[in-house]
């Protein structure tokens, strides 16, 4: 984790002016140029599923993609070959489960989400489950030869909620606790009043790309003011730049696993759209409701998720691998309760806007991904203001070498 | 200061050339429908050579990155072109006096602008809308 000192802040040049600032303040992750074969190689892919995936902690949504009390979820983990069903009980309580069958390794719940205020119930041959995972009914269960009911319960997965975030680990030896892995960046948002924010927008994408091809190029804003037409929209004064047109990060730290990086515009321009809604509700989106230390903050949570926020707006990104060669990208969009109609229609079309930004992305991503392939050069380069993507993926490296705080 | 850099003839409308004047640095001339204009010859973005770009109406877009200058005034209008910083005085001011005044601006409508932004404009029907539990829906 970088250390910072404010007598040397003090004495060094701003962030606009000072060159090569973030490899002089991570000296440790050097400066060399990555690899492609990490997002080409079937070897490395193998080792990612079961080195990192199937013993790191995971986010699969959060509480809000549950409808309250009696509800659950699904969610099928193709890379590692799971499918998972999270429940909620008429306490609240978050569980998760193999979303199997325990006679006959049936698919349980088939809905992608729903409520369950009775059971949860097998439609092969109607084997019945609590919220809990313990067995309601068993069809003609005189016929059965198993000892008790408790040995025939869902088969529960390790899961953890923070903050509302639902994580799940399927490896049943580890002893890394969510609050352990998470750490400096877990302790950051400790009180943070996310129960403020609803999910109004949701979003997937299947891509052809290697999943860390797609964090990569989400994980910098290097690319905004070039990429396509509406990223140079969003750039015109969205972030930090500097004197020759280049975005600048205004921090960057890492926090265990996780990195964080904030970039502020100091000219940022509304659109015509938002400055007719400004115009005609003054009080609208006037209000920082969120804690934020910099409007714009983005983090990476080790290994798979995004969280980032803009003003009052927290975006999620989640990566699921299909293969070495195949991603799905969720995204979802979190804001505060609508004020007014104004408010409702801003973010329908801050929205849109976004989708829009993502068509744009998922183009890139692709391009990128059989650029790589091709392995026209064996290596890709970074620069400084790509530094997250440097500690991004020394963390996937310590990782897979068993360094796992 | 006024140097002839040759007939208005050699200039017709869309054109850019990039013309040399002792004492300056490399300029750019141009006929935006009509209104000659001068700026010098470099964007205040990256390395680039604007009598190489593309004029638009009244807007000179930069080769490299597609940022873009408005010609009558100098200033920049597009990213990445610095926005608070003219082409014609990134690194030099003598060039801006050599601006021409402008005609009366008139509606430029332009699709080159949009055909050179992105030849492969992308598919939205890609992104899969998933349904959510916010309550102002229910």
């Amino acid at each position: 984790m970088t250390t910072t000192d404010d007598t040397r802040l003090a004495n060094e040049p701003s962030v606009m002016e000072d060159v090569k600032r973030w490899s002089r303040r991570n000296a440790e992750l050097g400066t060399a140029p990555l690899t492609v074969d990490r997002f080409i190689s079937e070897e490395w892919f193998e080792k990612e599923r079961t080195e990192l995936f199937a013993k790191s902690w995971i986010n699969l949504g959060s509480v809000r993609d549950l409808e309250g009390a009696n509800s659950f979820f699904t969610r099928d983990i193709i890379v590692l070959d799971k499918q998972v069903v999270v429940t909620m009980d008429a306490e609240g309580e978050v569980r998760a489960f193999h979303n199997v069958c325990s006679h006959r390794g049936m698919k349980l719940m088939w809905e992608d989400s729903g409520t369950c205020p009775a059971a949860m119930v097998c439609r092969f041959h109607g084997w019945a489950y609590n919220q809990d995972g313990s067995v309601k009914s068993v069809p003609d269960e005189g016929e059965f030869h198993f000892e008790s009911r408790a040995d025939i319960g869902l088969v529960p997965i390790r899961t953890e909620v923070w903050n509302g975030f639902v994580f799940v680990n399927f490896d049943d030896a580890g002893t890394t606790t969510l609050r352990e892995h998470l750490g400096a960046l877990g302790e950051k948002f400790e009180n943070f009043p996310y129960d403020i924010l609803q999910l109004d927008y949701r979003y997937e994408i299947t891509e052809r790309a290697n999943w860390k091809v797609a964090i990569d190029a989400q994980n910098e804003i290097y690319h905004v003011p070039m990429l396509a037409p509406v990223h140079r929209f969003l750039a015109q004064g969205a972030f930090a730049s500097n004197d020759d047109g280049y975005t600048r990060l205004n921090d960057f730290s890492r926090l265990g696993l996780h990195t964080r990086y904030t970039s502020v515009s100091e000219d940022y321009d509304e659109t015509a759209f938002s400055q007719a809604l400004i115009d005609g509700n003054p009080g609208w989106n006037a209000e920082q409701l969120l804690p934020l230390d910099d409007p714009f903050e983005f983090h990476v949570l080790f290994p798979n998720m995004v969280m980032s926020f803009f003003g009052n707006m927290m975006f999620t990104y989640n990566f699921w691998p299909l293969d070495v060669n195949n991603v799905v990208w969720e995204i979802r969009l979190h804001f505060p309760k609508p004020a007014n109609l104004a408010d409702l229609v801003s973010r329908e079309f801050g929205a849109k806007r976004f989708r829009d930004l993502l068509c744009e992305d998922k183009t890139g991503h692709e391009a990128i991904h059989r650029g790589c392939e091709s392995q026209a050069r064996p290596h890709i380069f970074l620069g400084d203001q790509e530094v997250q993507i440097r500690a991004f993926h020394r963390s996937v490296d310590d990782y897979l070498e068993g360094k796992r705080a | 200061m006024r140097v002839a850099v040759g007939p208005f003839e050699e200039l017709p409308t869309g054109a850019l050339k990039r013309i040399t004047v002792e004492g300056l640095p490399p300029l750019v001339i141009g006929n935006a429908d009509g209104t000659v204009f001068c700026l010098k010859d470099e964007c205040n973005h990256g390395e680039a050579n604007l009598s190489e770009g593309e004029l638009c109406g009244f807007e000179l877009l930069c080769p490299l990155h597609s940022g873009s200058f408005d010609v009558r005034s100098g200033k920049a209008v597009k990213r990445p072109a610095k926005l608070r910083r003219s082409a014609s005085t990134s690194r030099s001011t003598t060039a801006s006096s050599m601006c021409a005044p402008a005609r009366t601006p008139t509606p430029v409508v332009s699709s080159r602008r949009q055909a050179a932004s992105r030849p492969d404009a992308p598919n939205c029907n890609d992104i899969r809308s998933v349904p959510t539990r916010r309550e102002d829906q229910r």
